[in-house]
């Protein structure tokens, strides 16, 4: 009995230092990072403040920090000097990069760009956050990006952001005799709940790997990678319907709030902060109509791209990984030009 | 069975003074006869002996027993 | 079907056990038909092209034995040859001769028209003809007797666990153990579970994990900072090692779980103190193959010339080995700078001697790190050139490495360069203290369940969420 107690002890005590030499190797190779988004009581998923990320799995490589003050790009505080331009980026991945270093992003070359144009001190702030939707996008520029004062603010909308369901737990929109409230409902759910219990977890490398794990796990995707080709044989892939319907004669559940975002962003229209839509080619109609009705300020990207490239360059092409998605290195060069361009023509060209 | 002359021309181009050989040992567990130096090995002895051996029956002798075997051949010719 | 994957664990745990369950008498049969499933799933279409193989090489080496002169030997070696080695060449240097070739027409005005065809390398192509090729040359060589079994003789040939990436074993070696009975033993699964874990941890943990930080980094090098492109250099060395050690590792595990010794494939080699011992240390069963059947008949030949025979020998041998890797000019670059700094050691090696004779601190312990050290440093050049797609882009490489701009992240570059070296030594050094690559049976018991049950626990996670990187010696 003895004997088998001092095994048991034994093992349990290489257990831990095994964990341990793991835990090490992961962070520190950088393998599996904690977690640098957290759920905070106030946003939901947002960066955390201070944490490294090395993001590898996905279109591009890239390494950065979230600043201190939890955005990122360089750590420009609340209050800002008169004399200084402060432009503001807020979106959703195509804004984070995260598969980019911060001198890749159309971030620092805009901001590097305006500042020998314009001759002033300029400063861009990057509030983008992976996977966030219209509604988050909104709550995340109320919230936050005002706090900053920036002169300019810059919302980069996707068409997928319109009907984009939410991702993660977090604040939420509701439409109250025509105006916006934000509703912390999120917080009685269970699956909230679930994720504090575990939020301890991500704050290690193995336990964010069994976060992962998990994620993937309950997205049920993984017939193709456990059984290959098998998988292939006896699943013969039906066309996937495209989750996003014909949007141009279904008006989607989110159009009411959609449009009172859209109303509520041109109220800043004559106002000292200078708001721009950064928008993809391919709205629904009736998005592109409200844009007009309000009168808002857009620059069409994925035009400027394309016209760019005339077709040949795959601008969202990634090299190394061989995947389409996202603005590549040489379209964030392209962007981070044009809008340093763009603005010093809209406020500073003398006529 | 090597003859001493035999041993000492191997050991004399590998800068060995000490060193068991015999009909058994292959080129690899005598320390400095690697690949590189085999070359330098089998033209010592075949100055030594004043032969010139086929690299085809170099090729099939398996260990120094057999090395010397082909020698004999070779001078009884 | 890759090593690093669900399918292939799925796999084994079907096999092993019914291999052991079938009897005796059919398991070589068993394994030759699980052999050519495997090969299938990968890619069904050359399978004709294995039988070719192994067909003409069975026969060339009945022919060669029974033949009584030298010269019809020597004709049924060079044919065996000729049809292995044209079926190599066609898949796999067919385009690249063309494009070369047109290439250099060019230079004279002259535009040719060619036809590029699209080929496929079959997969474990380079490694399977070379291992069938061996059964000729010892049969030649007056080595080993044709084998009587033509079931076990094409196992031979197919072994699905040296099939994709070697190692290149030996007719005289493989064969006469699929003759023998095979019983089950506790040691030998023990041994094989070990080496798989290891190559696993080595591949999936070190070598696909540096490798989409190289991979992203050679892909677009302008984009990136000279510590990021030294990062990427250095990790490649480790990638390249654990990606290939691992994948032995998996090989020699697997043949250990059927009850078959398959050969070492890499002896801590990034330890040399020479370019000349790193060839005794890497793809040992690669470098034990060229050097016997070409090197050593080549420096045989040319023995009159002294040491410029050695140097010719080398040349040619190395310059093959560097386009064996790869239908690529860089490919060959690479084997000719190996082949460059075994000939400048063979030519002065003299002087060398003269110099170690005066200066005595040379064989003292400490110069031996530096000579690893300076090794390892003309290795890492060295693999720029077969990493890099092109000339241009190894040259980018050599251009802006040594201009050093730091960066906020140049602590944690080395950091991370600092961990997987440290890790990739702690193995290597294991090993060779413990004389094998399954020192982890040498471990207290407790200690080795607790490592394997964590180590795999992480490593199916890691297989789970992300995209696996295929071995890098597949693509040979």
């Amino acid at each position: 009995m003895k004997e088998i107690i001092k095994k048991i002890i034994r093992t349990i005590f290489f257990l831990f230092i095994i964990v341990v030499f793991f835990e090490l190797f992961l962070r520190f190779t950088e393998i599996s990072l904690p977690s640098y988004v957290y759920d905070s009581p106030k946003f939901g998923r947002i960066q955390k403040p201070g944490a490294d990320y090395f993001s590898i799995l996905g279109e591009g490589f890239g390494m950065g920090k979230v600043n201190k003050f939890g955005y990122l790009g360089p750590a420009y505080p609340k209050n800002k000097d008169k004399e200084v331009i402060r432009i503001a980026l807020v979106g959703d991945s195509y804004v984070e990069g995260n598969y980019l270093f911060d001198r890749q992003h159309y971030r620092y070359l805009l901001e590097k760009k305006l500042s020998m144009l314009i001759d002033k001190k300029v400063e861009v702030l990057n509030f983008g956050v992976g996977g966030y939707n219209l509604r988050d996008i909104y709550i995340n520029f109320k919230k936050r990006v005002l706090e900053y004062n920036p002169n300019i603010v810059i919302i980069f909308i996707r068409e997928g952001n319109f009907l984009q369901k939410d991702a993660n737990p977090g604040p939420n929109l509701e439409l109250k005799n025509g105006s916006l409230k934000i509703e912390y409902k999120y917080k009685n759910t269970k699956q909230y709940k679930l994720r504090m219990e575990f939020q301890l977890l991500r704050e290690y490398s193995i336990g964010n790997l069994i976060k992962e794990t998990y994620e993937e796990y309950s997205r049920k995707n993984y017939g193709k990678l456990l059984f290959g080709k098998l998988y292939s044989i006896f699943h013969p892939s039906n066309n996937l319907a495209s989750n996003n319907s014909d949007s141009s004669n279904v008006i989607d559940k989110y159009y009411s709030i959609n449009k009172v975002i859209l109303e509520k962003l041109s109220e800043y229209n004559n106002s000292p902060i200078k708001i721009f839509i950064a928008k993809s080619n391919n709205y629904p109609v009736y998005y592109d109509n409200l844009i007009s009705k309000y009168h808002l300020s857009t620059i069409d990207l994925d035009s400027l791209l394309y016209k760019y490239s005339k077709g040949t360059e795959i601008l969202n092409y990634w090299k190394a990984s061989g995947e389409t998605g996202h603005w590549n290195h040489k379209a964030q060069r392209i962007i981070g030009n044009y809008l340093a361009n763009y603005i010093y023509n809209y406020f500073y060209k003398k006529k | 069975m090597i003859s001493d002359e035999f041993r000492s021309v191997i050991l004399k181009e590998l800068n060995l003074d000490d060193f068991e050989i015999n009909d058994e040992t292959t080129a690899d567990q005598v320390p400095g006869w690697d690949s590189l130096n085999h070359l330098n090995v089998i033209l010592a002895i075949e100055n030594a002996f004043k032969i010139e051996l086929s690299s085809y029956d170099i090729i099939k002798c398996n260990n120094i027993g057999e090395l010397y075997n082909l020698v004999q051949s070779k001078l009884e010719e | 079907m890759a090593f690093n994957s669900f399918i292939y664990i799925f796999f084994l745990i079907i096999v092993v056990p019914l291999y052991y369950l079938i009897p005796d008498r059919y398991r070589n049969i068993f394994l030759l038909s699980i052999s050519y499933i495997f090969y299938a799933y990968s890619d069904v279409r050359f399978i004709g092209l294995i039988l070719v193989i192994t067909i003409t090489t069975f026969v060339a080496g009945r022919k060669i034995y029974d033949s009584k002169e030298r010269y019809s030997k020597k004709l049924y070696l060079i044919i065996a040859l000729i049809i292995n080695l044209s079926i190599l060449g066609v898949f796999k240097y067919f385009n690249f001769f063309i494009d070369s070739t047109s290439n250099l027409l060019s230079v004279f005005g002259y535009n040719l028209d060619y036809v590029h065809i699209k080929l496929i390398l079959p997969l474990g192509i380079s490694f399977y003809t070379f291992q069938a090729l061996t059964y000729v040359f010892d049969i030649y060589y007056q080595t080993l007797t044709p084998t009587k079994s033509f079931i076990n003789f094409s196992l031979f040939v197919a072994f699905f666990p040296t099939l994709t990436a070697g190692p290149i074993e030996r007719a005289k070696r493989l064969i006469p153990q699929f003759e023998k009975k095979t019983k089950f033993s506790k040691d030998n699964f023990k041994e094989g579970i070990t080496l798989i874990s290891m190559g696993m941890f080595r591949k999936v943990l070190i070598g696909d994990t540096c490798g989409r930080i190289v991979d992203h980094i050679f892909a677009t090098p302008n984009y990136f900072l000279s510590i990021e492109l030294l990062m990427a250099v250095l990790l490649y060395s480790l990638q390249i090692y654990n990606d290939f050690a691992g994948y032995s590792d998996i090989a020699r595990g697997t043949a250990k779980l059927l009850g078959i010794d398959i050969m070492d494939n890499f002896n801590q080699p990034y330890f040399s103190k020479s370019i000349a011992e790193f060839w005794r240390r890497w793809h040992i069963s690669l470098s034990n193959w060229l050097r016997d059947y070409l090197f050593i008949p080549l420096q045989l030949k040319y023995r009159k010339l002294k040491k410029w025979g050695n140097v010719l020998a080398i040349s040619i041998t190395f310059l093959l080995c560097g386009l064996w890797h790869g239908a690529s000019w860089t490919f060959v670059f690479w084997g000719f700078l190996h082949g460059f700094f075994m000939s400048f050691s063979v030519i002065v090696n003299k002087q060398r001697q003269l110099v170690y004779k005066k200066f005595d601190f040379l064989y003292s312990k400490p110069f031996e790190y530096v000579k690893v050290f300076f090794t390892f440093i003309l290795l890492s050049m060295s693999w720029i050139f077969f990493r890099a797609n092109s000339f241009n882009e190894a040259f980018y490489f050599f251009q802006h490495i040594f201009i050093w701009n730091g960066t906020e992240f140049t602590l944690r570059i080395i950091l991370i360069i600092s961990v997987f070296y440290l890790v990739t030594f702690i193995i290597d050094f294991l090993e060779q203290h413990y004389k094998t690559h399954s020192f982890l049976l040498k471990f207290n018991n407790n200690f080795r369940y607790a490592f394997l049950l964590v180590n795999w626990a992480i490593i199916l996670m890691y297989l789970f969420t992300s995209k696996q990187l295929p071995f890098v010696y597949s693509k040979f």
